[in-house]
């Protein structure tokens, strides 16, 4: 009974990851898909593909259309199938007539063209089914590809890599900035005695009522005042007064024992010494996560990059950048899906690595979220 | 100058300042663009410093605005969707993964992985499974042969568009609640269960009767900052709707009869939607301010709430502090 449980409650747990992480599936498997076929439930490459049956009818006016990956030309009395992907490793190709007669051909390929003509048919309906048998490899390339990944990093109008850059070095700033100012403020709150030092404290705590919307417009106003559109101030500076790190590290701090600044400064050590030589090393896992979270915030900090930068801006960021991409390649799934995929995934392979520091973290960090 | 004084500003001064910039001097500020608005003699390329004062004006027109209104309305039904999807789920899975199962840390992983991602980039991934004909829901209908639900997919259709967007928002966001959760249930003894063992309680009652009402405070939690997000929520609305589909509501609904209103239009986006694309600035801000009324009472209670009842961050604190004091004693 217990066993039965526990084996339903595991199922659930599975269930349960394929619900979560089934945008993250989609978006990875449509990125490494062939033009076309991305956001289809095909996974498995297939080594023999049958495509039609398509009707045809010869003995009209001269047509052409498209079908798949075929070109199809009619005229009065003969066809002509054009095979567009030149992979393939057999071909064979069945006409049938009305009347249920088949005729089988297998031509040989020939590599560049690939265009099947079978002529001198009289007039009348048909239908055509075209086999393809292709190698492993060949079945896997006509699935899987890395093309689109190459086409978003090689775009001339929207430079992807320039976009990692920039988001790098937004959310690196910020968030070493954000380390230095919040340990620099939080050791005075922790260790010091100065008059109006509580007032100050429960000013900063008071700044994390307000919901960071309501900064968006004066915040704006100030940076479009300072002349920091579309600069990397812009970007950073209003996001380094992190009340959330002062009130972590703060706590952090608390716990170092008085008795070692005593000691160092029997020593002659300065205050810059004490800092640097002794808190620094002492709380530098709390440093850590600070900057671990200060970097995946501002990674996905997605308003105000909008708002900083204008479209012809040098420092939009990977979130922007996809947004305008997003307007020109609407239909272009697995393009989008490649470039949301770039976005999200130096941010998926951090957390692979700190995801223990950034759980207990986040969750720390809850109030602010 | 007082000597304590002297020693603590270079450490308190480069926080102190850009917090006075950039945060103590915006809250003043936007209350002071409330009170603005630009003319027809302001000079758009410094349009901050050249606008007029407008008394009351921006507030008398917020006053009357029925799309703030509604927007009000579109975020209460968005919060009665997203917050009890969010704690059911988040609740389930935190006591499922609280029995210690196999594999526990890759689920508690995977749960919380889509959380460190960006939302925008996310809702961009739900407009490609919402899509209409290649979107997973179109596709899956016409694989099972049935005929298309939305016509031109869910997020065009105007009731179902937000519970689409609600679904995403949740799955991407449970793990949160999750991880909160399971800190909570692990810091119940494990000795009320047994006792409820003892008494033949059914794994249900234990649920209902002692884990429910014990992780009380971690709901609580989870409403007020689930209400304060749906107030604030702005990128998945921007990634997949825009605040669309717009519908003109017929005239015997009271109030917004004749009005066209977006249906997804949420405060957040009708913030953003006056500020950014309207560029109506005063009027933005006064909205901020009305924003900041309603929020504010919440913001309060979530702070109190997460100091007296924050497991997890003491958690974190007593797990560094515990390395700290190892790390000193070898130090001394």
């Amino acid at each position: 009974m217990r066993s039965i449980t526990r084996t339903l409650m595991f199922l659930c747990l599975v269930l349960g990851t394929i619900f979560v992480l089934f945008p993250f599936f989609w978006m990875t498997a449509t990125s490494l898909k062939v033009e076309g076929k991305g956001m289809t439930f095909e996974f498995i490459p297939k080594r023999v593909e049958v495509l039609g049956p398509f009707k045809l009818q010869v003995g009209t006016a001269p047509e052409g259309k498209m079908k798949n990956d075929l070109t199809e030309l009619t005229s009065d009395s003969s066809f002509t199938i054009g095979w567009s992907a030149p992979e393939a490793d057999g071909i064979t190709f069945e006409i049938t007539d009305q009347d249920g007669n088949k005729k089988i051909e297998s031509p040989s390929l020939n590599k560049d063209k690939n265009w099947i003509v079978a002529n001198s048919l009289p007039s009348g309906n048909y239908s055509y089914q075209v086999t393809i048998n292709r190698s492993w490899s060949a079945a896997w390339h006509s699935l899987y590809t890395l093309e689109n990944f190459r086409k978003i990093a090689l775009n001339p109008n929207y430079p992807f890599l320039k976009f990692l850059r920039n988001s790098f070095m937004v959310a690196f700033s910020t968030a070493f900035l954000t380390v230095v100012l919040c340990a620099l403020a939080a050791y005075v709150f922790a260790k010091k005695e100065f008059p109006g030092k509580q007032v100050l404290f429960w000013t900063f705590m008071s700044a994390m009522m307000i919901p960071g919307m309501m900064f968006m417009v004066p915040q704006f106003a100030l940076v479009t005042r300072f002349g920091w559109i579309n600069t990397i101030f812009g970007l950073v500076v209003p996001h380094l007064a992190n009340v959330f790190g002062i009130f972590m590290l703060r706590q952090m701090m608390i716990g170092i024992p008085d008795s070692l600044f005593e000691a160092a400064r029997m020593d002659g050590a300065s205050e810059a010494t004490i800092f640097y030589r002794i808190v620094v090393p002492l709380v530098m896992p709390s440093l850590a996560i600070l900057f671990l979270l200060t970097f995946v915030g501002q990674w996905n900090n997605f308003l105000w990059q909008l708002l900083v930068n204008t479209p012809e801006s040098d420092l939009i960021t990977l979130p922007v950048g996809l947004a305008m991409f997003r307007g020109q390649y609407e239909t272009q799934w697995e393009q989008m899906m490649a470039a949301s995929c770039f976005s999200v995934m130096p941010i998926v392979i951090l957390f692979l690595f700190t995801q223990r520091y950034l759980i207990e973290g986040l969750t720390a960090g809850g109030v602010k979220e | 100058m007082n000597r304590s004084l002297k020693t603590v500003i270079p450490f308190l001064l480069p926080f102190t300042a850009v917090f006075a910039v950039f945060l103590l001097y915006p809250a003043v500020y936007s209350v002071y663009l409330s009170f603005l608005k630009a003319t027809i003699y302001t000079d758009l390329s410094r349009i901050f410093s050249d606008m007029k004062w407008c008394g009351l004006e921006n507030y008398q027109k917020l006053l009357y605005d029925t799309n703030f209104y509604w927007s009000l309305i579109m975020t209460l039904y968005y919060a009665v969707l997203v917050i009890p999807m969010n704690i059911a789920l988040s609740l389930v899975l935190a006591s499922i993964l609280s029995n210690e199962l196999p594999g526990a840390k890759f689920f508690r992983a995977a749960f919380y992985l889509p959380n460190v991602l960006d939302l925008f980039v996310i809702a961009v991934v739900w407009t490609a499974i919402y899509a209409p004909n290649y979107g997973v829901i179109d596709q899956l209908t016409a694989a099972l042969g049935l005929e298309k639900i939305f016509e031109n997919g869910i997020l065009a259709d105007p009731w179902w568009a937000m519970p689409g967007i609600a679904v995403s928002v949740v799955l991407k966001g449970s793990g949160f609640g999750m991880i909160l959760y399971l800190a909570a249930i692990q810091n119940i003894p494990r000795d009320i269960y047994e006792a409820a063992d003892i008494d033949g309680a059914s794994a249900w009652q234990k649920f209902t009767k002692i884990t429910v009402p014990l992780v009380k405070p971690i709901t609580l939690l989870l409403v007020v900052t689930g209400i304060l997000g749906s107030l604030m929520a702005f990128s998945e609305i921007y990634a997949m709707t825009g605040g669309r589909p717009y519908e003109t509501l017929p005239d015997s609904i009271p109030f917004f009869g004749g009005t066209t209103q977006g249906t997804t239009n949420l405060s957040g986006y009708y913030l953003f939607s006056k500020f950014y694309v309207a560029q109506e600035y005063g009027y933005a801000a006064a909205i901020s301010v009305a924003l900041l009324i309603i929020s504010l009472p919440l913001s309060i209670l979530s702070f109190f709430a997460f100091q007296s009842e924050g497991p997890s961050l003491r958690k974190l604190s007593s797990i560094l502090l515990k390395k700290l004091r190892s790390r000193t004693a070898k130090a001394i």
